[in-house]
């Protein structure tokens, strides 16, 4: 980020509560809520590169607002440990507060965050080494795309924000039929074959498509594409998974070893 | 002779403790597959620099907490100066020719070390006494953690200050000093001795029983008769900046001190607190000091290769945990724990749960069933594993804890929901909630005839759900019957389909809905209603298994 002029701040954030969506939906909130409130201490707006984290904090920041009992609670247990979220600190004295506090934080994907704040012009301008050509699929990750209602992301039909960003590079995003279907992340941990035929499905598609890799957008798609059994099919099909931040990162001439230690990275960077 | 019998059978005593500990240990390790643990033999990489630097310096601890780090440091530094130098004098002489305990700088050093030791046991009591965070809520101090090794702390305090008051009564004692005489010089019966006397009192703090008026005594004799007899080990004792002190203070009970010979008492006290030690090093929080280092030499899992690996329960890794509470501070999941008060979500405590199963399997439904919840909770996301001080794999750990439960018979609540009866199911209607599940503030849709009622049944949502389209055979209802499920009043029934619990949460049906209903809202919803169901049944169960034994 540093290459674009943006400073990030790392914060002792918790998880955003998506995982106990099925479980707990108190905790799911509440933990979202908890991670703005922690920003908004700061001062600042909350980035993530994941769709999942994304989605999940425009949930709980939904549904902060639409549930009054649950608003209740978790300002008093967000009270106990001195923060608070949203309207409550326009009241708070000149002097003891941020100023950014004064409106609520905003949660901005990566994706967003480029789009939107720096824009893609300005992207245009910074990149040094265009990559060649090729025809990549693109995985978009559900839950920062739907409900739209909530996370108001793009256009949960025809996404275009990403498609443009991976154009910017020099690539050539494909219209693949699956990009908005689920990687199948979710099931993975409980019901390992139908998450590993969802995700074979897709390669599928993607090679019959004509993409030579599939780009993600969210950070669990990445790892359900790296998972063990998935990194085999991946393999026999020839199609390699990165990660967008790798991708614009190289764009920018970045080094490779410096944006992504380890993982495997398609030749054509 | 005394001393060199009770000392070596303290000694055996220690390692035979140590090998009883490592063969209990060893007996436990465990590896596992699903369904199915074996023996532990794996030999595993070695993280030497780790080693190194956790052992010497407790690099770990230091990120983790400088406070606690310093108060650790200074009894570690303080303890092992006393061990090499003051109490092994017999053996490291060697490295120090000139070495006597009473001359400096041994003498300033050695208060030195035991006041940095006892300034860190007290530093270690104080903050037992301030809660930290994650030991303030009742569930988690019932456990007893802040009392924890406490006993351990207090043997080392014991220790030090019966050698301060040692020291200090040495210093003022009379009958030691007669026995020095006697020993080291032919003064004995002498009456220049008077003189000698006379200048010990004036600059070495001894008590006498009788007084010295000023001319009857000639203090330059006594000096040169110091410098002849005594100085070559007896440096004047003000550098004991402790013990020197203490002697001055209790100078009016000298004679007493001296005449039921406390120094002799002390020093039996001070010799039996060090056998005691030794003893209990095995069977104390002090197995860390062995534990912790051997846990650093181990290479952490990476997430990549977490699955890769077999599960595999390292016992010893759990017994070099110091119960310090650090990776609940940082839990990715502390929210959760909020919430739901389950304590077994925090790592500090959940790793002694853990111990316990390692060695009494399924004891106790209530706890083992919370364990399981609370480890099911947990992301993964190794924030524990990098703060542990004492270096332990935690992420391997709960890895490890998620296949012993798995293996005893206690399995997650996708498994159970799957493989419950309909009639275990259904039962679970008339059986009263766990009084522990605390408020649950859901969003109640399921129960709000509006939120679903506008279905029209059209199966717009069923047809773009992939679990309906990857899992056709298998898969009971689509979204669409799940909702026809609710207008029935079936809401139960719904709760254990399979569509609810294979939900993706990817948002298609709810997208697509015309009808504008949530559909992957009420689905979820469903499924944490589910969760308490099944916590119901597995409840149930363990009841059942722990009887059975």
């Amino acid at each position: 980020m540093a290459a674009l002029g943006v400073t990030l701040v790392k914060l002792p954030f918790t998880c955003c509560g998506n995982p106990s969506r099925g479980k707990n939906f108190e905790v799911s909130v509440f933990s979202a809520v908890k991670n703005l409130a922690l920003a908004q201490s700061h001062g600042l707006d909350i980035l993530t590169p994941c769709q999942c984290c994304f989605g999940q904090l425009k949930h709980g920041a939904y549904w902060y607002e639409t549930h009054k009992g649950l608003r209740d609670k978790i300002n008093r247990l967000l009270a106990e440990e001195g923060l608070s979220y949203g309207g409550l600190s326009d009241k708070q004295a000149p002097g003891t507060a941020h100023e950014a506090t004064k409106g609520p934080v905003q949660i901005k994907h990566l994706l967003s965050f480029l789009y939107d704040d720096i824009g893609p012009d300005i992207l245009k301008e910074k990149i040094v080494r265009p990559l060649d050509p090729v025809k990549t699929a693109l995985q978009h990750g559900c839950h920062g795309l739907r409900p739209f209602s909530v996370t108001g992301f793009d256009n949960p039909f025809a996404p275009k924000i990403f498609k443009e960003l991976v154009n910017i590079t020099g690539l050539e995003a494909i219209d693949w039929s699956k990009e908005t279907e689920c990687c199948g992340d979710p099931i993975a941990e409980d019901y390992g074959d139908l998450a590993l035929k969802i995700l074979t499905n897709k390669l599928e598609t993607a090679s019959r498509e004509g993409a030579a890799f599939i780009i993600t957008a969210c950070t669990h798609c990445q790892i359900q594409y790296t998972r063990g059994q998935a990194q085999q099919r991946l393999a026999e099909k020839f199609i390699p998974t990165v990660s967008y931040p790798v991708v614009l990162g190289s764009a920018l001439g970045i080094p490779l070893k410096k944006l992504s230690p380890g993982e495997k990275i398609p030749i054509q960077f | 002779m005394t001393f060199k019998i009770l000392l070596y059978t303290s000694l055996i005593l220690l390692g035979a403790g140590l090998v009883y500990r490592f063969q209990a240990i060893a007996r436990k390790q465990r590896f596992f597959e699903r369904d199915r643990d074996t023996l532990a033999k794996k030999i595993f990489s070695i993280n030497f620099k780790g080693f190194l630097l956790n052992t010497l310096f407790q690099i770990k601890l230091f990120r983790a907490g400088k406070f606690r780090w310093l108060a650790h440091f200074l009894v570690i530094s303080g303890f092992v100066y006393l061990v090499a130098v003051h109490a092994l004098d017999d053996v490291t002489y060697v490295m120090f020719p000139e070495y006597q305990p009473t001359i400096d700088p041994f003498r300033f050093l050695r208060n030195l070390a035991g006041a940095g030791v006892t300034l860190g046991c007290v530093l270690f009591l104080v903050r037992r006494l301030i809660r930290s965070r994650v030991n303030q809520d009742h569930s988690v101090q019932d456990k007893g953690f802040q009392f924890r090794g406490i006993v351990s702390i207090l043997l080392i305090l014991a220790l030090v200050l019966s050698g301060f008051l040692l020291e200090a009564t040495r210093i003022m004692s009379e009958p030691r000093f007669n026995e020095m005489v006697e020993e080291y010089s032919d003064l004995d019966g002498d009456d220049d001795l008077i003189h000698l006397k006379a200048f010990w009192v004036e600059n070495y703090h001894v008590v006498f029983k009788e007084n010295f008026l000023p001319f009857t005594v000639d203090l330059e004799i006594g000096e040169t008769l110091n410098g002849d007899y005594c100085l070559d080990c007896h440096a004047k004792p003000d550098s004991a900046f402790v013990s020197t002190p203490l002697a001055k203070i209790s100078k009016e009970m000298g004679n007493w001190l001296a005449y039921v010979r406390v120094d002799n008492i002390l020093y039996w006290f001070h010799y039996a607190m060090v056998l005691i030690l030794i003893c209990f090093l095995p069977f104390s929080r002090m197995f860390h000091l062995i534990a912790v280092p051997l846990t650093s030499t181990r290479k952490r899992i990476t997430p990549q290769n977490l699955k890769k690996e077999m599960g595999y329960l390292d016992v010893f890794s759990l017994s070099a945990c110091t119960n310090c509470g650090f990776c609940s501070e940082v839990c990715s999941v502390y929210p959760n724990f909020q919430i739901t008060g389950n304590p077994e979500i925090l790592p500090h405590v959940k790793i002694d749960t853990v111990k316990t199963m390692a060695g009494k399997g399924l004891w106790d439904a209530k706890t083992v069933g919370r364990l399981r919840s609370g480890n099911d909770d947990c992301t993964l996301c190794g924030r524990c594993a990098d703060i542990c001080p004492s270096g332990i794999d935690l992420v391997r750990l709960w890895e490890a804890a998620d296949n012993l439960m798995v293996n005893l018979g206690c399995q997650n609540n996708y498994t159970l929901a799957q493989e419950a009866t309909f009639d275990e199911w259904s039962k679970q209607d008339q059986l009263p909630g766990d009084p522990d599940a605390g408020s649950s503030m859901d969003l109640g849709l399921s129960d709000q005839v509006e939120a679903f009622e506008h279905c029209v049944q059209c199966t717009i949502c069923t047809n773009a759900c992939p679990v309906v389209a990857y899992d056709l055979n298998q898969n009971d209802f689509g979204p669409h019957q799940v909702m026809n499920l609710l207008r029935l009043g079936k809401k139960q029934m719904a709760q254990g389909s399979r569509m609810v619990w294979n939900c993706l949460t990817c948002y298609s049906c709810q997208e697509f809905c015309p009808q504008g209903i949530r559909v992957t809202d009420i689905l979820l919803e469903l499924r944490a209603g589910g969760q308490k169901t099944t916590d119901r049944i597995k409840l149930s169960k363990l009841n059942n298994q722990v009887s059975d034994k």
